[in-house]
């Protein structure tokens, strides 16, 4: 686990992980600054910019960051040649990239919010809480995905921008598929001023739909880690 | 003491046949995996560790199975070839991460203990990225074995690492083959192999080729065969002279020239070649062997 830390942070690609944040913060500066005071900020900036595009895209360089090079370059034998249970591999690298998109991504979404307009704590929290199970959704979303495929970016990418910030919007059979419609639902459970972006899915499932993603994400990645097969000279 | 057992394995991926229906059993002691690149040793070698399944056959380790067996991983111990990509971890910090991946009581003094059986006690809180090759090899070798495991695989240990790191590593492996343990390590280099290997297994072109004790290998290896190219002023005159020696047992005419010789006596072949050339009034222009490649030398232990 304090392996996988590393792996994120004490490398330059560091970098790119923070970039989103610091664009949503520095975004939500900007539009405070040079819009009138009518007008509604929250909804493009913290929502759709932050919760739609930000928070996915933490997520997935995330869990891509804690397991991709190692399945890429095979040094994930050096952690498999153990009797670490693979679920429990899965667990930990889960774990080190959940905790980092919450605050790297959760946290920003919130933060942004207080930035746009200081009086909403509430929608802050709501948002937050919202954001947070949403990571932590993505998270074992992204995980199962870069054991899955080898073109996880890609993959990833096109989940973000295809399934969730076009389709899932205005189609509501699949805004049920869409994990940031779950946490935009259960952000708008806690506090009706969060207001709704396009199709919206309904509470209950959101609450269930995030946990369930978040498991079956790890229980799939300990599935592949314990199937996997180091390739040989022939390719 | 631990056994493994190889029974009948192969693997393939799509249309190529990597490793072909191989058999052998590997005991305690120090055992070379010899055979040229492309072989199918790390194929092998990854199935040995429960890295890859065989496409048909069994691998077992003291009779269990390896394939999706975690609990191998106590008695089993592997050194990759690939190079260890968390360079920017200690030395002392990986193995540390690999003995509390095993689970280990005292984490850190295994750690130590292994550190030290490597020699790297002195680098050990360097960063890997600043490791020569060879103290990356010993890195490598420190995290496998830490957990004290009686079977220890290793892929291609030699590779890239200079000759004096080369003989200290090879006395560690030798060292750890009389403490009883069974020591596998591929290699694609003769010299590697005869030098600490009591027992060889030869892999060739995905199949098991040889197997046995270096002496028998070994001339398996010098009393085969061999081709050399001939040159002379007229090479049909000296291809039928030559035919009637038994140290020949064939003759091609080459097209661009020449005649190639197989010669299965040197010694004897060395003083009549001369003798028989004065005798026809042939001059002899160029005699070379044409075939003293590894890969021969495989290619022939494949075809006995």
């Amino acid at each position: 686990m304090r392996l996988s830390a590393r792996a994120v942070f004490g490398q330059k690609r560091v970098i790119l992980v923070l970039l989103p944040p610091v664009l949503l913060l520095v975004f939500s500066i900007f539009a405070t600054v040079v819009s009138p005071f009518s007008e509604p900020l929250i909804e493009p900036a913290s929502l759709i910019f932050g919760m739609g595009i930000i928070l996915p895209l933490v997520a997935l360089l995330l869990s891509m960051g804690v397991l991709g090079p190692e399945i890429e370059d095979g040094s994930i034998v050096y952690l498999l040649a153990t009797p670490t249970s693979r679920y429990k591999i899965a667990l930990s690298k889960y774990a080190v990239a959940a905790v980092a998109s919450v605050v790297l991504g959760a946290v920003p979404v919130a933060l942004s919010v207080l930035i746009l307009d200081f009086e909403s704590w509430g929608v802050a929290g709501a948002l937050f809480v919202g954001a947070t199970l949403a990571s932590l959704a993505y998270c074992g979303l992204f995980l199962a995905l870069t054991s899955l495929v080898k073109f996880s970016t890609i993959a990833g990418l096109v989940y973000i921008l295809i399934l969730e910030t076009l389709f899932a919007s205005w189609l509501t059979g699949l805004a049920y598929l869409s994990v940031g419609k779950m946490g935009g639902a259960i952000a708008q459970s806690l506090s009706e001023d969060v207001p709704a972006v396009g199709a919206t899915i309904n509470t209950p499932y959101a609450w269930i739909g995030v946990f369930v993603v978040a498991a079956l994400g790890v229980l799939i990645t300990g599935q592949r880690l314990s199937s996997f097969q180091l390739k040989g000279d022939v390719e | 003491m631990s056994v493994l057992e190889i029974e009948k394995v192969s693997r393939w991926y799509g249309n190529v046949v990597a490793v072909n229906d191989v058999s052998m059993s590997i005991g305690p002691g120090v055992t070379g995996l010899l055979g040229p690149n492309g072989a199918g040793k790390t194929t092998l070698l990854a199935m040995m560790s429960g890295f890859m399944a065989p496409s048909s056959g069994s691998l077992s380790l003291d009779g269990k199975p390896v394939w999706h067996n975690t609990s191998t991983y106590k008695t089993l111990g592997l050194v990759p070839e690939r190079e260890i990509s968390f360079g920017y971890l200690t030395g002392r910090q990986f193995v540390l991460a690999k003995a509390e991946l095993h689970g280990l009581k005292d984490a850190g003094a295994a750690a130590d203990r292994a550190l030290a059986f490597v020699e790297l006690t002195d680098a050990a809180n360097r960063n890997i990225s600043t490791y020569s090759k060879g103290m990356r090899q010993r890195a490598k070798l420190a995290a496998g074995l830490v957990h004290d495991p009686s079977v220890l695989l290793l892929d291609e240990p030699f590779n890239g690492v200079d000759p004096r790191q080369r003989l200290h590593l090879m006395g560690l492996l030798t060292r750890m083959g009389s403490q009883g343990r069974t020591v596998l390590f591929s290699s694609h280099i003769l010299e590697e192999v005869e030098e600490i290997a009591r027992q060889v297994e030869v892999m060739v072109a995905g199949r098991h080729a040889a197997s046995g004790d270096f002496g028998a290998i070994r001339r398996l290896m010098t009393e085969r065969p061999t081709q050399y190219l001939i040159r002379s002023s007229a090479d049909r005159t000296l291809a039928s002279a030559l035919l009637a020696l038994t140290s020949v047992q064939g003759i091609n005419l080459e097209p661009r020239g020449g005649i190639s010789v197989q010669v299965v006596d040197f010694g004897a072949f060395a003083t009549q070649l001369p003798r028989l050339a004065k005798e026809h009034n042939v001059s002899l222009h160029e005699f070379a062997p044409s075939d003293e490649s590894l890969e021969s030398v495989f290619n022939y232990l494949v075809s006995t």
